[in-house]
């Protein structure tokens, strides 16, 4: 069978719902960053994937460009990302989100 | 005017923010020693001329034009017309942050003296810079930079709210805050990627004008294609989470209560506006000819979001965190605007049917978001006042405010009264508009509801006041802050007496605001 | 099957696997380098899609900086294997597991409504220099906030971290 987009676009759909999930499940904040860089990753799947098929001209190259700012974005977020969890690491000496729990509805 | 001058015209509150951004970074390094308060002014300044330059923009009388001939002509790069827009929803939004900005920055100096240690400059420079972020996310037509000014805007927010580094209520804040944006974040970016699936274009204008011939045939709104509607859906996340609209509030109530106060005024009231120019800017004016397809999810969505808020903020006993969700039911009855939007707006503002101003909702957005910055900043400034005071925001602290600060206690009593919505102050009006157009769009039961929620509001707004003035004093001594924390609460409170009382004019320019939505990128794309 | 295809299955499947992988896994680093994995799967499917730059700097980036600091983070923390692997309450299971479903499902629905489109053109290689030149010149506003970005995550994650003086 040919490769056509749907397929790239399914490829990316079940890595985000797989980072959901890992989203819904972990406790650890580490394993959460890493949930969120594969979901980022699926949406660059997705933008590339559109850019290929939707418009083939490579004069238009949105979605490819759109990709690029997605990875910079991603380098960005988990930066802070793991700043946040040292400073929070530091401060109550765990990092299970569940547990970070001073601040009670 | 030369190109010089029409990009600094264009771009000068950016730029202005910029230099002092950087200007405050490296200040720290040559001068070492500069007082701190030093810092708390600029940023003031920063703020000031900011506003005065979006004054400059909406005063120009013909800038409008000058912008469409530059670019007809080429001599605009169109890198500047394709993703930025000048147009009234950005010039009102950025004029309304601005004025939100400038009360922050009073009431920052002197919280910042009694409770930061280190990285001070850092801190004023990182608040210009994400007010820097809020001007570009509500001048962005164009998706990409949109969702670059939204991350910018998150990601110096998250750093703010973690800036009390002895306080693990801080960073725990900022880590909740953090994991929700990154998650709703991801969910925005694949919607976006659905959408230019969907579409074949990032610049929101060309999908208008995509789905405008199918507007104009039949005049109804229509649905959307799937892949769309989904896509739209998911950006509803992103922006969802920038307003804090239920179900994406789970980070608001811990960020509130555990960033430093300023902040905490910042998410509410200057991040809170953009997050609602933005999110209309994409629903309503993007979107608008697919209304059929996200009316009922933005009204159902309203509902929720402000009875949620109103109920849960009837058991809070910190005021900060009693902010918190005042500040999300506010949302719902924002969106109630939102929601009350028709495809015939979006005709009426195309010049293709009469004109229907008294029965639109959107302008009544606009005015509503300036009453409440006022009324919000009042409040958040009597709060500031008494944590430095007190070193806590719980009910308690208030306790017999009136006697030992009876100023205070008057300010705080009438911010609260703006945003129960009692006349003469801008809540009442606000109010009046959105559920008046919620009623004229066949949404009754959305503004029944919405009224409820005014009175189950105040409740917990007035249990506030009613321990400021029947219960005893915890402590005799006077209450007393320094002139910028007192004079930000007055302008606070003054602002919404005035919006309330001038309710004409700023309706006008609210409505020019909105008029000005589509109208202002009338550039051909390429 | 084509050559094309075989590499696209395998990709994917790798992808696929080693997002499980590195959901599964109790420990930090195996962890990490599943992830490392699907990326790289990934990067190989940015290949077959002839965005070469795009999997040059999927590469670079992810496997060479994002990962070194999970390592890194992995490290510093000194994370137990108990500590990492385990997931939040039972009760929670059965609201993930549905929303999980209803998520793949609708972004499955939402891929097959695009299209099953095929291109016809043969894929090309899309040069790195047409990048550089859509950059600074169409997006050159997303790419001065995209340094406005990076300029603050570096001073803030400096502010954040850094020893408090004397303390």
């Amino acid at each position: 069978m040919e490769i056509g987009l749907s397929h790239y676009l399914i490829l990316s759909g079940l890595l985000f719902a797989i980072g959901i999930y890992g989203i819904l499940t972990r406790r650890n904040a580490i394993a959460l960053l890493m949930c969120v860089e594969l979901m980022l990753n699926a949406v660059n799947i997705n933008l590339v994937a559109i850019n290929r098929f939707l418009q083939p001209d490579w004069r238009i190259m949105t979605g490819q460009i759109f990709a690029a700012f997605v990875i910079v974005l991603a380098a960005a977020e988990a930066c802070v990302g793991f700043a946040l969890v040292i400073a929070i690491y530091r401060n109550l000496n765990r990092i299970n989100v569940d547990e970070i729990n001073l601040l009670k509805w | 005017m030369t190109f010089k001058d029409l990009f600094i015209l264009l771009l000068g509150p950016e730029l202005w923010l910029t230099f002092l951004g950087f200007f405050l970074f490296t200040l720290d390094l040559i001068f070492p020693r500069a007082p701190k308060k030093v810092f708390g002014l600029l940023t003031l300044l920063a703020f000031v001329g900011g506003l005065v330059l979006v004054a400059a923009q909406v005063l120009s009388p013909d800038l409008a034009d000058e912008v469409r001939q530059a670019a007809q002509e080429n001599r605009l790069g169109y890198w500047l017309v394709t993703t930025f827009s000048l147009d009234g929803l950005a010039t009102f939004s950025k004029g309304a942050i601005f004025i939100g900005a400038i009360l922050i920055a009073l009431v920052t100096v002197d919280y910042v003296e009694k409770n930061l240690r280190e990285g001070i400059p850092e801190f004023y420079g990182l608040m210009v810079f994400s007010v820097l972020a809020l001007c570009f996310m509500v001048s962005s037509v164009e998706l990409i930079t949109l969702f670059l000014a939204i991350e910018f805007a998150s990601i110096s927010s998250y750093i703010l709210a973690a800036y009390l580094r002895g306080d693990p209520k801080s960073s725990e804040a900022a880590m909740k805050y953090f994991l929700v944006g990154a998650t709703t974040t991801a969910a925005g970016l694949y919607g976006m990627s659905l959408i230019y699936a969907g579409t074949g274009t990032t610049y929101l204008y060309e999908m208008t004008a995509q789905f405008m011939p199918q507007l104009g045939e039949t005049g109804v709104a229509f649905s959307p294609p799937l892949p769309v509607l989904i896509g739209l859906l998911m950006m509803l996340a992103t922006l969802g989470f920038k307003v804090a609209m239920v179900p994406f509030h789970g980070w608001c109530p811990d960020a509130y209560e555990g960033a430093p106060t300023p902040i905490t005024a910042f998410l509410s009231v200057a991040s809170k506006i953009a997050g609602m120019a933005t999110l209309m800017r994409v629903f309503a004016s993007g979107f608008g000819p697919l209304s059929a397809g996200w009316v009922p999810i933005l009204a159902f969505l309203s509902l929720v979001t402000m009875t949620f808020g109103n109920l849960a903020a009837l058991w809070q006993t910190n005021v900060k965190r009693l902010m918190a969700y005042s500040s999300i039911s506010q949302v719902g009855y924002l969106l109630i605007g939102v929601a009350a939007f028709s495809p015939s707006d979006f005709q009426t503002l195309l010049g293709m049917s009469t004109f229907q101003g008294s029965e639109m909702a959107l302008p009544g957005i606009f005015y509503f978001l300036l009453g409440y910055a006022f009324a919000n900043m009042g409040a958040f400034a009597v709060i500031i006042w008494v944590e430095n005071w007190e070193g806590a925001t719980d009910r308690e602290s208030f306790e017999g405010l009136a006697q030992r600060s009876p100023v205070a206690a008057a300010l705080l009593t009438l911010s609260f009264l703006s945003l129960i919505g009692i006349p003469p102050l801008a809540g009442f009006f606000g109010k009046f508009f959105l559920f008046g157009a919620a009623l004229s769009r066949g949404l009754g039961w959305l503004a029944i509801a919405g009224v409820v929620n005014s009175v189950i509001s105040a409740f917990y707004y007035l249990e506030v006041v009613r321990r400021m003035y029947f219960f005893p004093p915890r402590r005799p001594e006077r209450v007393s802050t320094s002139l910028m924390v007192s004079s930000a609460a007055v302008l606070g409170v003054v602002g919404a007496f005035a919006i309330g009382i001038l309710t004409e004019p700023a309706y006008q320019w609210a409505m020019a605001a909105f008029f000005d939505v589509v109208f202002a990128p009338n550039i051909s794309f390429r | 099957m084509s050559v094309g295809q075989v590499v696209f299955w395998l990709a994917a499947v790798g992808a696929v696997l080693g997002a499980i992988g590195m959901l599964s896994s109790p420990n930090p680093v195996h962890s990490a380098l599943f992830l490392v994995f699907s990326l790289f799967c990934v990067a190989v499917v940015y290949l077959l899609m002839g965005a070469e730059f795009l999997a040059i700097i999927q590469v670079i980036v992810y496997a060479g900086a994002i990962m070194v600091l999970f390592l890194f983070v992995i490290m510093l923390l000194n994370l137990k294997r108990d500590e990492f692997g385990q997931d939040r309450l039972f009760r929670q299971y059965p609201v993930s597991y549905l929303a999980t479903a209803v998520l793949g499902a609708v972004l499955t629905t939402a891929g097959l409504a695009v299209g099953l489109r095929f291109s016809e053109e043969p894929t090309l290689l899309v040069p790195a220099d047409r990048l550089a030149n859509l950059l600074f010149t169409k997006y050159l506003l997303p790419f001065e906030l995209a340094s406005l970005i990076l300029l603050i995550a570096m001073i803030g994650v400096v502010v954040m971290v850094k020893r408090p003086r004397g303390g």
